[in-house]
């Protein structure tokens, strides 16, 4: 009995063996007819060709990442199989550099710029255009997966190596690098201090505007505009004519993407066709009004810029700043500088007690006086209208009345509650000049 | 038993059979398909091959590879410019100094086998900076590489006290010290929170920096990079201006300990390495 059973595991081994062979196929042909590594030593030979087959190098529009920053302009030249010649708008340097590329297996075959050069300033832990991200420059790659050609533009398409974006490569046009130079001035029409801290993004589209207020953040090269409805930010880049944005803003079924320089209207124009478009301009005043200038003048409200804190602070405009020197200018010779510039309103529920209060530090000693100007407020059209209503100290007028003048214009100041904070938690409130937009000044609330 | 035996034969036969199978050769092995050309060398890696692969077995990495630096963090590689002239100053300060003192195959023998070259300052996001790593002894990371000014002799120094600092480290890892025993010296002053003193304070508690307070193994490795960063002269100025006699008297213990370990284990007389460190600082500022 036993011998049958072991002749039956036998038979099973071989019948066992016989199927193993028998599952052997015999269609070895192979899904592709070279090998893994023919193809990919293929596939970095055809992205060499390709970098070195424009005789005029490429251009690359970088946004690295549109929901925080906007885009920086390359240009490559590959000269030979190791070197590649490059220049940037990252800052006001736009000479030829060269340094090494290299074609290497990554998780895809990629293109490495192997050493610095303008593309690695995007990735320079210890340069980033703010606090907020420091360590992280500005979130730049300098490796890139080749992903092939766009067959109708001839587009070299990559993606960045860490966060997997779209970037191509365009052919450059003969000027490449001159456009790169010129496209340095767009900045400065973009946010141009002597100009109106409000900018307006207005939208048309099937002949209804609609009109957002807007920040431009230029350590950022990043847009936010809000409306009454809702918000849009994008980053931007620049051309040796206007602006690129990204990501693009939809209007009718079409994307605004590019922007012309108009220098006649001082606005930058994206023509969409048919009346539609997009504009971003300067504008006198904020494009809707708040209650804000009803909400400061409550009883015993105060609002301080306290000069050691927000004289940097962003809202607090450039020619802000120049009439603040001024004053500083003129109390240097006595030996003081202004260290805060206050409001308090309706002080003891009294809405005729107002005071604009300069406060002046002795530079010696850092002992304190201050001088008080007594106004009386109107809320008119969404202004705060401060009118003059006697001094602490009559002879020291010319002293603050660079500031004082602004602050009590009888054009008034605009008022808005911000959003953001400035090294503490204290709420802040700007009011700006109506009669000279371009100067706002900062202040804690400090109730 | 004769069955089991016949069984056992006709098993090994289908397997002979499927082994005759597979053995079928379609042809040879054939050339290559990986790229084996010698790589064109620049006149940077010629240099580097002929001062410090050929000679000390170490390699150094310039040229960007992803898969030796943190990914997570934005670094970039070095200028090329820049590279030799900074491995010139790391031959000469520290390579020529230990060759000189330890003998030919001094470093050799007991060397990180690669020095990779970060460009730019590595930033933590608190604001930290981190200024240099040795991975298991085998390869030491310089950051700053671009920001090094060879004639500016503060900037050289704290590019090369990274150098001093890491590859104590390696040493220590070959033959260790007395732990034990140095951390006897100052043994309640030890903290992770180290940041949070300047250095003069630190010295006034008997460390020679504030990072040596981290722990005992750091603090061997800053007080052999302050000594070979600094002359006899200037490490002694930097001692002798501490209020704190006690302070100074851990610290010359400490020091005592330095010597003796570079003295019983490496044979090394650790003021003589000392004297020509300087020595070379100095030829490399001039």
């Amino acid at each position: 009995m036993k011998e049958i059973i072991n002749k039956y595991k036998i038979l099973g081994f071989i019948l066992l063996s016989v199927l193993f062979v028998g599952c052997s196929s015999d269609d070895t042909s192979s899904v592709f007819e070279e090998t893994p590594t023919e193809r990919i030593n293929s596939r970095i030979n055809e992205l060499r060709t390709l970098l070195k087959s424009s005789d005029t190098g490429w251009k690359a529009v970088y946004f690295t990442d549109n929901t925080q920053l906007g885009g920086f302009t390359f240009f490559f030249n590959f000269i030979d199989d190791n070197n590649v010649v490059m220049s940037s708008d990252f800052d006001d340097d736009t000479s030829l550099l060269t340094s090494k590329y290299d074609i290497v297996l990554g998780s895809a075959v990629k293109l490495s710029f192997t050493t610095k050069n303008d593309i690695h300033k995007l990735s320079d832990s210890a340069n980033a255009p703010d606090a907020n991200l420091t360590g992280r420059g500005y979130l730049g790659d300098f490796e890139f997966l080749y992903y092939g050609v766009d067959e109708t533009t001839g587009d070299i398409i990559f993606r960045t190596n860490r966060t997997q974006q779209e970037l191509r490569f365009v052919k450059a046009t003969t000027d490449a690098v001159t456009s790169i130079s010129e496209s340095l001035v767009i900045p400065e029409l973009l946010n141009d201090p002597t100009k109106s801290v409000y900018q307006n993004l207005a939208i048309t589209s099937g002949g209804v505007t609609e009109t957002l207020g807007g920040t431009y953040n230029p350590a950022r090269r990043f847009f936010s505009a809000t409306g009454i409805n809702r918000s849009i930010d994008f980053g931007i880049a620049f051309t040796s004519t206007g602006i690129i944005v990204s990501p693009a803003i939809e209007v009718n079924g079409k994307q605004a993407k590019e922007f012309v320089y108009n220098a006649t209207t001082d606005e930058f124009v994206a023509d969409l066709g048919d009346s539609d478009s997009v504009v971003i301009s300067y504008a006198d005043a904020p494009p809707f009004l708040t209650n804000d200038n009803l909400v400061v003048v409550q009883a015993d409200n105060a609002y301080g810029y306290i000069d050691d804190f927000l004289f940097e602070a962003p809202s607090t405009s450039t020619n802000y700043r120049l009439l603040r020197d001024e004053v500083n200018n003129g109390l240097s010779a006595a030996g003081f500088r202004l260290q805060r510039v206050s409001f308090f309103f309706s002080i003891g529920g009294d809405d005729t007690f107002n005071v604009i209060q300069y406060r002046l530090e002795n530079i010696a000693d850092g002992s304190t006086f201050n001088i008080n100007h007594f106004v009386t407020f109107e809320n008119v059209d969404g202004k705060l209208i401060l009118t003059d209503d006697g001094w602490s100290d009559p002879g020291l007028i010319p002293f603050v009345a660079a500031i004082d003048n602004a602050l009590t214009n009888p054009s008034g100041l605009y008022v808005m509650q911000e959003d953001f904070r400035v090294r503490f938690t204290n709420t802040i409130f700007t009011f700006t000049s109506a009669e000279d937009p371009s100067i706002r000044i900062t202040t804690y609330a400090f109730q | 038993m004769i069955k089991i035996q016949r069984a056992i034969k006709a098993v090994l036969a289908v397997m002979l059979l499927i082994l005759i199978g597979s053995c079928d050769e379609d042809g040879s092995l054939g050339e290559s398909q990986l790229n084996t050309e010698t790589p064109d060398l620049s006149e940077l890696d010629k240099y580097i091959r002929s001062n410090y692969v050929d000679t000390y077995n170490i390699d150094v990495l310039y040229q960007w590879n992803e898969n030796v630096v943190d990914y997570n963090r934005f670094l970039f590689p070095p200028t090329e410019e820049q590279v030799q002239p900074v491995l010139e100053v790391v031959k000469k300060i520290w390579l020529d100094s230990y060759t000189e003192i330890g003998g030919e195959d001094f470093v050799k023998l007991v060397a990180p086998r690669q020095l990779l070259l970060v460009g730019g300052r590595n930033f933590n996001r608190s604001g930290t900076i981190l200024l240099g790593i040795a991975e298991g002894g085998k390869r030491i990371t310089l950051f700053e590489t671009d920001l090094v000014d060879v004639k500016d002799r503060g900037n050289i120094t704290r590019f090369i006290s990274t150098i001093q600092h890491e590859y104590t480290h390696i040493l220590n890892q070959t033959k260790p010290f007395d732990e034990q025993g140095f951390g006897r010296i100052t043994p309640t002053e030890y903290t992770a929170q180290w940041f949070n003193t300047s250095i003069a304070d630190a010295r006034e508690l008997g460390f020679v920096t504030d990072y040596a307070r981290n722990d005992v193994v750091e603090d061997f490795a800053e007080m052999v990079n302050i000594m070979l960063v600094n002359s006899n002269e200037e490490y002694n100025a930097i001692v002798d201006a501490i209020a704190n006699p006690q302070a100074r008297v851990d610290i010359r213990a400490k020091e005592a300990m330095v010597v003796e370990y570079f003295d019983t284990q490496w044979g090394i007389d650790f003021y003589e390495l000392q004297a020509v460190t300087a020595r070379n600082t100095q030829e490399v500022i001039n």
